[in-house]
């Protein structure tokens, strides 16, 4: 097939992560490679100290789960006219607690890290990440937003929001997209967009927009049963929504072969990193569909 | 350094190449010193009474995947991590981090910060060499470097490799420091090394051996190895040419360097220098992408009116993501000049806010005497009054059609007042020169101090009183007198730019006088004056009210149209400069 080639996708997990695969294993795109079990991702909340100690109630104890927004202490003040709370900003365990210093340690709950593509672990990196070769048509951007997600390709030229639910797929189209046809996707449930061209602005207003949203959050203010979104991550885990523009910025539309070639492959697995530098390096975006039979 | 030997400037973008040679002087007359060649592809230009000897060993200036990047560790960040920072910069580093104890974070979150991070090495520091630690103090110093070495990253570009640590703080706690990364070099992630200790007491600092070993550890980087060659990182020369500029002329100013994926910038007042980099990939620390941060509408405001915001945001995209190049339109040309605006925008408020913080730490030790009174420069960017000198070098001047283009940028930006020279170095021979210099070369430190053209000499008022504020009203009038051309007399009117064509290549006096208290920077109605040697192409007489005091800026195109009734595009064609749809 035209432009195959040996792709090899890095999946990175933190220090301290479990592996859940070995050098040989063959993945689906929803295998998880290893399970990052937090002890990199501590969130530390300062409760108000005076010179004894924390100040007012602590409802949560070292040991106990909270979830986003669940108030781990409070403070009443002015006889019980004045009320404020503090709380979790993540879904965790809390790990810790200092009473004289006021910090409270919440480690998030265990992640799974999925390989997002089929294919064949070559190597675990001495700098943490299983490196999953597949074979696959790569198509390089010009322009993106987003972390690396996967799907299955569902080219269609004349797309257009509303869009009918589509967990767990990536969107194609041909021609520029805006950022309505953007949050449509992310409403319908895509996990990404391969498009010719959009406007540099919306990318960042998106990009903006999710920085940090878990899909439960997005579901509440997308008026949505976050549940139904699933994809491959759960209510508490960052929402992950990849953009590639094969054209650049601007009103781009992609080259006719490059459509014609994106359609043939519809339905099958695709991988999607809209990032445009990683670690302080300049990195293209890139689009990829897999067409092994391991998928 | 032997005559003729090479000279490679790499950036990102390109190599160039230079052979530094010397023209023997001829019997009885003084010698005549050559400035270094560029050497074209496939072909080497020799003068042709060069000497026999051939190239000896090449020198590699580089600022290839931007400056080496350190993150530095410390107890104070308000001393010792401010300390190793400083001698981070002077061996032209970029600090992507900052750790100390008392800098809010958790230690979870200082670990997780560093463990994300891509970088070159590992400064610590702390301890003051007085008995202090004798209490205990060394078990903070411990403790900070056992939550670090938790978390240490692969350096940067070489998973696998060991990070280089170099631990230059008080020598008592030494053992203790090795100790703490016993197991890490042992496992072959980390290279333990000291140097002495950067804040030897309160009130001295040592950044001598600190940065010799950090120019080390960027000479050995795979990244900069070139056979048989020694590199070194640009930011360091560029420092040793701002000490260099300033001890000619005894007057301070500034250097910057506008590189295509970073400005730097040196400001020297007294001889103390504070040099700090903004970094088009977010790399120093506190900053982010370029791409992710700058928004339409901050380039609209360099940019005509009528210039849609997503356009040009799209423009701009695209020219800091594709290759290096001339403008290949009207659009990209501007957009070229407004990224360029706003960098140097961003790069001066970064300048201004690292000044501050260490003029605020000189006040808090109001009593005391500083050995390294960096604090200097920081008052005199908080007061705004000028700079003597700024010189302009680096690749960006070569999207400028004319040096005049270029002052006209840093011009725009600037928001000191008084009087200040601007020059450039048109030829963008500074990097290549200092590294000659730097080796010894007999004649490259004269070649440095008489690289930079003076093109013109600005004056604008610091501070001009309320009834002064009247849009046309003179506040200054200034005279340039030279020997061998009459005088030019003008005067500085409020809210207006005015280009005059000055006495190029001709020594010559300028006097500026206030209109009643005006402050040119001598103080209220004070005069002042300056010879300028080197003559001067143009008097840029700036009346536009300075930000952020202005109560509205200006409209784009209103800014714009300033510089291009003053002339200064006018070697562009002909039509009248409007953005093109």
């Amino acid at each position: 097939m035209e432009g195959l080639t040996a792709l090899a996708v890095s999946r990175p997990f933190p220090a301290g992560s479990e592996l859940s695969v070995r050098v040989g294993d063959r993945v689906r795109p929803d295998t998880v490679v290893a399970v990052d079990k937090g002890l990199t991702r501590r969130r530390v909340i300062k409760l108000e100290t005076d010179t004894e100690g924390v100040v007012g109630k602590v409802i949560k104890n070292v040991g106990d789960e909270c979830l986003p927004g669940e108030p781990v202490g409070f403070i009443e003040h002015l006889m019980g006219l004045g009320y404020r709370e503090y709380v979790s900003p993540v879904a965790g365990v809390v790990e810790s607690f200092d009473r004289v210093s006021g910090f409270m340690v919440i480690r998030e709950l265990p992640r799974p890290i999925q390989a997002l593509l089929p294919g064949i672990v070559t190597e675990i990196s001495d700098d943490h990440a299983v490196i999953v070769e597949s074979e696959a048509v790569v198509f390089k951007g010009e322009a993106g937003a987003g972390e690396p997600s996967g799907g299955r390709l569902e080219a269609a030229e004349h797309a257009a929001p509303p869009f009918s639910p589509a967990p767990g797929r990536i969107l194609g189209v041909p021609g520029p997209v805006d950022y309505t046809f953007l949050t449509g996707a992310l409403r319908a449930g895509y996990a990404g967009v391969v498009c010719g061209g959009a406007s540099r602005e919306n990318l960042l207003r998106l990009s903006d927009h999710l920085f940090g949203l878990t899909r439960a959050e997005l579901g509440a203010r997308l008026y949505l049963d976050a549940s139904g979104q699933a994809a491959r991550t759960g209510p508490h885990d960052e929402v992950i929504f990849a953009v590639v523009c094969l054209g650049g910025y601007g009103e781009r539309s992609m080259e006719p072969g490059t459509w014609r070639h994106l359609k043939d492959l519809h339905g099958r697995p695709a991988y999607l990193d809209g990032r445009m530098c990683l670690r302080g390096e300049r990195i293209y975006p890139l689009a990829a569909v897999t067409v092994g039979n391991d998928d | 350094m032997d005559e003729g030997a090479l000279v490679l400037d790499v950036t990102d973008s390109r190599v160039r190449a230079f052979q530094v040679v010397h023209r023997p002087p001829d019997p009885g007359s003084p010698p005549a010193p050559e400035t270094p060649r560029l050497i074209r592809p496939g072909r080497v230009i020799r003068p042709s009474t060069a000497p026999a000897a051939g190239p000896g060993e090449p020198l590699v200036v580089s600022s290839l995947g931007g400056a080496p990047l350190i993150a530095v560790g410390g107890l104070m960040k308000n001393i010792s991590v401010d300390s190793a920072r400083r001698a981070a910069l002077s061996a032209g580093a970029t600090v992507a981090c900052r750790y100390a104890l008392d800098d809010g974070r958790h230690r979870h979150d200082r670990a997780a910060d560093l463990s994300a991070r891509s970088i070159d090495a590992l400064l610590l520091a702390g301890g003051v060499d007085e008995g202090l630690l004798d209490q205990g103090g060394g078990r903070q110093i411990a403790r900070m470097a056992q939550d670090l070495a938790s978390a240490l990253p692969p350096p940067r570009g070489r998973p696998g490799a060991p990070l280089p640590v170099i631990f230059a703080g008080s020598e008592e706690v030494r053992r203790d420091l090795h100790r703490v990364f016993a197991s890490r070099v042992e496992a072959g992630q980390a290279r333990l090394s000291f140097a002495a200790n950067v804040r030897p007491d309160m009130v001295r600092e040592n950044h001598g051996e600190t940065r010799a070993s950090l120019l080390a550890v960027f000479a050995e980087n795979p990244r900069h190895l070139v056979p048989s060659a020694r590199s070194l990182p640009a930011g360091y020369l560029l420092w040793s040419a701002a000490l260099l500029l300033s001890g000619r002329e005894a007057l301070d100013h500034v250097l910057v360097d506008l590189g295509r994926d970073a400005i730097e910038i040196h400001s020297v007042r007294g001889g103390v220098i504070n040099r700090t980099v903004f970094d088009n990939l977010g790399r120093s620390e506190g900053s982010r992408p370029l791409l992710d941060d700058v928004r339409g509408a901050e380039l609209a405001e360099w940019l005509p009116a009528g210039a849609g915001v997503s356009r040009c945001s799209d423009i701009a995209g695209r020219r800091l993501l594709g290759p290096s190049g001339a403008a290949a339109s009207w659009s990209e040309l501007l957009v070229d000049h407004a990224l360029l605006r706003c960098r140097l925008a961003r790069a001066l408020a970064d300048h201004r806010g690292a000044a501050i913080e260490l003029y605020g730490l000189q006040r808090q030790r109001v009593g005391e005497v500083f050995q390294y009174v960096s604090g200097c420069g920081g008052e005199s960017l908080i007061r705004k009054s000028a700079f003597d000198h700024l010189h302009l070098t680096g690749e960006e001047l070569e999207g400028f059609a004319t040096p005049l283009q270029a002052v006209a940028a840093a011009v725009d930006v600037m928001d000191l007042g008084g009087v200040t020279l601007l020059s450039v170095d048109t030829g963008n021979l500074l990097r290549p020169l200092m590294a000659a210099a730097s080796e010894g070369h007999p004649e490259a430190e004269g070649a440095v101090e008489r690289l930079f053209r003076p093109v013109a000499a600005r004056v604008s008022p610091v501070a001009v009183g309320a009834f002064d504020r009247r849009d046309g009203r003179p506040v200054a009038h200034v005279r340039l007198v030279s020997t061998s051309a009459p005088p030019v007399e003008a005067s500085v009117r409020y809210g207006r730019l005015d280009i005059l064509t000055a006495c190029p290549d001709r020594p010559a006096d300028l006097a500026v006088t206030p209109a009643g208290r005006v402050d040119l920077g001598a103080g209220p109605g004070r005069a002042v004056r300056r010879h300028l040697e080197d003559g001067v192409d143009y008097l840029i007489l700036d009346g536009r009210p300075a930000p952020p005091r202005r109560p509205r800026r200006p409209a784009p195109a209103r800014a714009l149209a300033l510089w291009t009734a003053a002339g200064a595009y006018d070697n562009y064609p002909g039509d009248e400069i409007v953005w093109k749809a």
